[in-house]
């Protein structure tokens, strides 16, 4: 079993890749539907315009690659480190 | 009133520079260790004057900074007075609340999130909190304060140049007298900011020559003797820098605020003209989170909860800033080995962290922002909010700090 | 009289490790107003603020010598009361 510092650098990076995944998803999904509720309900003072609404998915999409790839990165680099430590002490 | 944009971007990229501004309050603040309770705290807890000093040359370089801008010509006037809140009895019974809640809870709403990033269970639990008092507001509060508001019942009726110290000073907004009001401001707060830091540090050097003789004033070793570090040794420059990019030593009080401000002014430029150009981040987004867990169960609170329905969740640019606040404290607590998940020892901490919580939500919601959304904000907008809820904010802490020595 | 402070086992321990700000200091200052002169107070904490700021600030204001033991993931910080 490993320690839990050990533990603790590999998961870290895992979950906040997994975080910024789960971040885009429910944007991705639940913005619409908002956005549909209040068109809906013709509540244009809480509407937001498409022009918007894509800008927030485009930079919240590319944010989340970024963070995905230095969340792996890290966890990889770990990983890597861990074994050696590993390998050192027999 | 209309805002004005100054530079032709994308929302793609108004949203890019708010989470960019995010990440480096994050991560500026972790490795700061910067705290607004804690520099007020310490006035009453250490007699020390050093961190409040910082936040007032923080508070004096935004203004100078913001100000002088719209003064040269660079940004519009409108685009700094636009969003001005309202004053009134709420900001200084809000920041009133708030203090006694943050300093109770473990934190104010920048260090709440970034602790709770660095694997602070105590700043989870407040911020759980933090979303719960929120919601207690909006059905509880919200009604009751948004008909005085309306009534303008010990409020005024509207924000905007009305709450802009230009106008309310010399009833104009030309360049002139923002000029004038900017270093009206700006100057005097940088310069008392500099006087308590050099204050304190001259009543540590008088308690230094009563110590007795041959005493190591401070040092750090290892277990096995061997000193790793010496607060009096001087080191190059070079070594410094090197020691601050590769996260081995934290971030100085007063590097940590200028980077701040830097951070504001990058915001305030990126943003101005197309949403509220200013770092802001639990104002909204830390309170809504409960809005957005509910949103996973089907629970729409934005289409009948009152507050909830003023705007769309999700989109503002505010919450982006917020979530990679959070991302950016962890990367900087990560690679520096600070991340570690710390339990409070004491229990009953966590059910302080609660309640602090929950009374910082609701506080931030009366005050109409927190330290960060209004207090800090509002002296970037050259307005007279910040000055109420700070001195909100230190009665509500001075009272906590006198609960807590009883605790 | 630093050999002293280093090596010294502490007459007071208080374990604030998992507390953050303004707990450790708050804790710290309680018990220094209880011990007598030439008494050390040994802190363990792992909330950097507290042992690069506000315990460092707490002693100085006292005008009490102080040093800071690295011991893994925990700090040890050690302040010595004097008159």
């Amino acid at each position: 079993m490993l320690e839990s510092r050990y533990l603790r650098r590999l998961l870290a990076p895992l979950i906040l890749s997994f975080f910024a995944i789960g971040w885009y998803k429910f944007s991705e999904g639940t913005l619409a539907n908002a956005n549909q509720i209040v068109l809906n309900t013709a509540n244009f003072a809480v509407y937001v315009q498409q022009t918007q609404y894509d800008g927030y998915l485009t930079a919240t999409r590319y944010i989340c690659y970024v963070v995905v790839y230095v969340g792996l990165a890290l966890f990889w680099y770990n990983l890597v480190k861990i074994v050696e430590a590993k390998e050192r002490n027999g | 009133m209309v805002l004005s944009p100054v530079f032709s971007e994308s929302w793609a990229e108004v949203y890019a520079f708010f989470a960019l501004g995010g990440f480096i309050l994050g991560w500026v603040a972790q490795r700061g260790n910067y705290c607004f309770v804690n520099a007020m705290t310490s006035i009453f807890t250490t007699r020390s004057f050093e961190r409040f000093g910082a936040l007032l040359i923080l508070f004096g370089l935004s203004a100078l900074g913001c100000g002088l801008l719209v003064a040269f010509g660079v940004i519009p006037a409108v685009d700094q007075y636009y969003f001005n809140y309202f004053a009134g009895w709420y900001i200084l019974v809000g920041s009133f609340i708030f203090g006694f809640g943050a300093a109770l809870a473990g934190g104010c709403n920048l260090s709440m999130l970034y602790r709770a990033a660095s694997g602070y269970v105590q700043n989870w639990i407040e911020l759980f909190g933090m979303m719960i008092g929120t919601y207690v507001f909006a059905v509880g509060i919200w009604p009751f304060q948004q008909y005085t508001m309306e009534k303008g019942i010990f409020s005024t009726t509207m924000g905007g140049y009305v709450e802009y110290l230009p106008y309310d000073i010399f009833h104009s907004v030309s360049p002139m007298a923002i000029y004038i009001t900017t270093l009206m401001l700006g100057l005097p707060l940088v310069l008392l900011g500099i006087y308590l830091q050099q204050y304190t540090k001259k009543k540590w050097l008088a308690n230094l020559r009563i110590a007795p003789q041959g005493l190591p004033i401070s040092m750090t070793i290892s277990p096995q003797g061997q000193v790793l570090g010496e607060e009096k040794t001087k080191t190059s420059w070079k070594k410094e820098v090197k020691d601050l990019l590769l996260l081995k030593k934290p971030y100085g009080t007063n590097l940590a605020t200028v980077l701040l401000a830097l951070d504001i002014i990058l915001v305030y430029i990126a943003g101005a003209g197309y949403t509220f150009n200013y770092l802001v981040i639990t104002s909204s987004d830390g309170g809504r989170f409960f809005e957005y867990i509910l949103m996973l169960f089907g629970v729409n609170l934005f289409t009948n909860t009152p507050w909830f329905n003023d705007s769309l969740p999700i989109v503002d640019p505010s919450t982006l800033m917020v979530i990679m606040l959070c991302v950016g404290a962890f990367t900087a607590s990560f690679l520096s080995g600070d991340f570690k998940i710390r339990i409070p020892r004491e229990k009953k901490r966590l059910l302080i962290g609660f309640l602090g919580g929950m009374l910082v939500g609701i506080g931030v919601r009366v005050a109409l922002g927190c330290n960060v959304g209004l207090m800090w904000t509002n002296f970037a907008q050259l307005g007279y909010d910040g000055i109420i809820f700070l001195f909100g904010m230190l009665g509500g802490i001075y009272l906590a700090v006198k609960v807590q020595e009883r605790l | 009289m630093s050999e002293e402070l280093k090596t010294k086992n502490p007459d007071v321990v208080i374990d604030v490790r998992g507390e953050s700000c303004p707990v450790p200091e708050m804790e710290a200052s309680k018990k220094l107003k209880k011990m007598k002169a030439g008494e050390v107070l040994e802190v363990l904490t792992d909330h950097q603020p507290a042992v690069d700021v506000t315990l460092p600030s707490l002693a100085k204001n006292l005008g009490y010598p102080f040093t800071v033991i690295k011991d893994g993931d925990t700090y040890k910080v050690r302040i010595l009361k004097v008159k």
